[in-house]
């Protein structure tokens, strides 16, 4: 072989102009927006699936006021008992709370993050997904009243479950109900992290025996734990959905700074 | 030279196992290290606890002086990619591109965007869609583009055909010249990555069996070959690590350097003296160490490892 | 190349025969390590040491800076100590196969003397 001419290195020199150097994220943030940087996964599916309720809702009412030998009115009353939007983002919330530890985390502690830096800051994107989430239920509700129930009678968000139509209560059911399933799957994703499958199971035993035994403990003692939901119901479950995503942030964080990540 | 890199008994025990077994070594500071070993010799434990993603069981260990675990100070200086690293669910590599700038001071945008080039990534499809060889290649493109001090890459051509090898061994050296910077590789790949390697660790069995500069490592031994006697005679009491035969000649490989009494022998018997490369001497230690030879040894079981990663 | 001598040793005898041919003519400057190293697939410290053993040896000169140039009388110091180094790389061989063969010395020589002629040379 020829050494005379230092040979030319595997492709030409960049031919495009260099790209403006970023400002550099702050440690938090960078972990914040890295979980909105696919915008699909925190906004766009979640939109969808509050969209594609409302359109199911509207056919099933459409539908029943075809067939169903009711007025319109004992209709509408009825679907004021609808659950769809308490159930539907439970499980893709959950999903959400899994991956945040079992594939954007390696990720990013691959690119130099402390568990500390990934923890806080996706804490705060889970948080301010709960918020986008109580919002958007909130503005949904507005627009399902200022729409005569979506046009035809399908109540969706003006509904018992979430809050009985007052904007408040609806805002604090979205936000703690999607903070609680988003806290817990993450934290099962840790506890997966630490000890497997087996650790898994393990909490998910442990955690209904303690609750068990709790209301048991409460019934003994002559108190009924459900009567303290009256009066203020809906700011009273948001509470214990918060109580129970900040319970479950905090273990995970006990369990994280021991765990072995990327594996 | 200062260390980059430095470990004192580390050791790392899972459940009933040493993943590692007390090593000790280091690394300076702006060289191309490899590391090398069987699979489960230790190679990736050893990146991530330096990483800071696995934790340590007992010992040392440091990375630009510090113990790295929960050092924001070290680990934003840090680049890993593992051999099975995951990325966020639906990420594409367009994704990569927008969010690794984020994490590293020195990221080269230009630079991460002609290596998508060369690699002829695709920007747009799902990152989970991709080949083996492609996923290598992202692995690659964040190593490089990220210029950070501290730069590990873990098996970096699985799946990668021998054209796309030899674009990324250029691309690193070029690179590691223009951006001098410390590289840590773990490969199986030995006669291919030996040139590009200054210094060179080799594990066994979560056991450190080598550490110094590629240089020190060939010169520790050499290689002696002619007929069987005469061999056999030259060599005398010296320290055989290896031995292959083919009929009645003899190949043996011999610790230590050859001196005058040995190249006179060498010259009565008409043997030839050879300098062991690399790859010769990690089989040798292979079979000094275990009783049985480095998987590099044999060449049948080097493509059943290449047949599995195939697959995966 | 030679895959019996150490990488260093195979780019010092490269550049030597480069110079003795003429292409790098003395007080030329020839390439860089880095060039050297990334033509070669090589790391830089081995080409550094490759290019450094032409230094010692006095085959090369540094100038800080701007980089090597092929020092004056290289030629003639190549020249000399190829020419010491001849007999043991290129004659014993040669005689030693020309025995394995049952070439005798007068053989031998015609043939080379034949060979030289056809190569004009």
């Amino acid at each position: 072989m020829s050494i005379t001419q230092p040979r030319p290195v595997a492709g030409a020199p960049s031919a495009q102009p260099t790209l403006p150097t970023q400002r550099p994220v702050g440690a938090l943030m960078k972990i914040v927006r890295l979980h909105f940087a696919d915008p699909m996964r925190m906004i766009g599916v979640p939109l969808f699936i509050f969209g594609s309720i409302i359109v199911l809702c509207i056919v099933v009412m459409g539908l029943l006021r075809s067939f169903a030998p009711a007025s319109p009115a004992e209709l509408t009353e009825g679907f004021g008992y609808n659950q769809a939007t308490l159930w539907c983002f439970a499980g893709y919330f959950v999903s959400i709370g899994v991956m945040a530890y079992s594939r954007t985390m390696p990720f990013a502690l691959g690119m130099g993050s402390t568990r500390r830096q990934y923890f806080v800051g996706t804490c705060l994107a889970l948080l301010l997904e709960s918020v986008f989430i109580g919002v958007t239920m909130t503005v949904l509700l507005a627009l399902e009243k200022a729409t005569g129930h979506w046009f035809n009678g399908a109540r969706v968000f003006d509904v018992v479950a979430i809050g009985n139509g007052s904007y408040s209560s609806t805002f604090l059911m979205g936000f703690g109900l999607s903070a609680a399933m988003l806290f817990i799957g993450a934290m099962f994703a840790v506890v997966f992290l630490r000890w497997n499958q087996k650790g898994v199971i393990a909490v998910i035993f442990g955690t209904v025996a303690v609750l068990l035994a709790l209301i048991w403990l409460l019934l003994a003692a002559g108190v009924n734990p459900f009567g303290w939901f009256e009066g203020a119901t809906f700011a009273k479950i948001a509470l214990i959905m918060i109580l129970v995503a900040l319970i479950s942030a905090t273990g995970s964080w006990l369990m994280l700074r021991r765990a072995p990540v990327g594996r | 030279m200062s260390l980059a890199i430095e470990t004192t008994d580390l050791t790392k025990v899972y459940r009933h196992t040493a993943a590692l077994d007390h090593v000790s070594l280091g690394i300076e500071k702006n060289t191309i290290c490899g590391l090398l070993g069987r699979n489960g010799a230790g190679k990736t434990t050893l990146m991530s606890i330096l990483a800071g993603q696995e934790l340590k069981t007992s010992g040392q260990a440091r990375v630009l002086g510090a113990d790295p675990f929960e050092n924001a100070a070290v680990l934003a200086q840090l680049s890993f990619a593992r051999e099975n690293q995951k990325y966020p669910e639906e990420f594409k590599v367009s994704h990569v591109l927008r969010t690794a700038p984020w994490f590293y001071a020195g990221w080269d945008a230009g630079f991460a965007r002609r290596l998508i080039g060369e690699f002829r990534l695709p920007l747009k499809t799902p990152i989970k869609k991709l080949s083996r060889g492609q996923l290598s290649a992202v692995a690659i493109v964040v190593g490089l583009a990220s210029r950070a001090p501290v730069t590990f890459f873990d098996e970096p051509y699985l799946g990668l055909d021998a054209t796309a090898r030899g674009i990324f061994y250029d691309l690193l050296l070029q690179d590691y010249m223009e951006h001098p910077r410390t590289i840590l590789m773990s490969t199986h790949l030995i006669d291919e990555a030996a040139n590009l390697l200054e210094h060179v660790v080799v594990l066994q069995d979560g056991r450190k069996i080598l550490d110094s500069s590629v240089e020190e490592a060939t010169a520790s031994a050499f290689t002696l070959s002619g007929t069987a006697t005469a061999v056999a005679e030259a060599t005398g009491p010296r320290k055989v690590l290896r031995t292959q035969a083919l009929g009645g000649l003899r190949s043996v490989t011999i610790a230590g350097i050859p001196d005058e009494r040995l190249y006179a022998d060498a010259r009565a018997g008409g043997l030839e003296v050879g300098p062991v490369s690399l790859q010769e001497l990690v089989a040798a230690h292979g079979l000094l160490e275990g009783g049985e030879p480095a998987a590099v040894a044999h060449p049948a079981e080097k493509d059943q490892t290449e047949a599995k990663e195939a697959l995966r | 190349m030679d895959d019996s001598k150490p990488i260093f040793i195979q780019l010092a005898e490269e550049i030597e025969g480069r110079i003795l041919e003429g292409t790098y003519p003395e007080g030329t400057q020839v390439p860089s390590t880095n060039e050297f190293a990334a033509f070669m697939r090589i790391n830089p410290a081995t080409a550094g040491k490759g290019l450094n053993r032409l230094v010692d040896a006095g085959i090369l000169h540094k100038r800080r800076g701007i980089g090597m140039f092929v020092a004056t009388g290289a030629l003639d110091r190549l020249r000399s100590v190829r020419r010491e180094a001849f007999g043991d790389q290129y004659l014993s061989p040669l005689i030693d196969e020309a025995a394995r063969l049952g070439i005798d010395s007068d053989e031998l020589i015609a043939m080379i003397g034949h060979r030289a002629a056809v190569a004009g040379k």
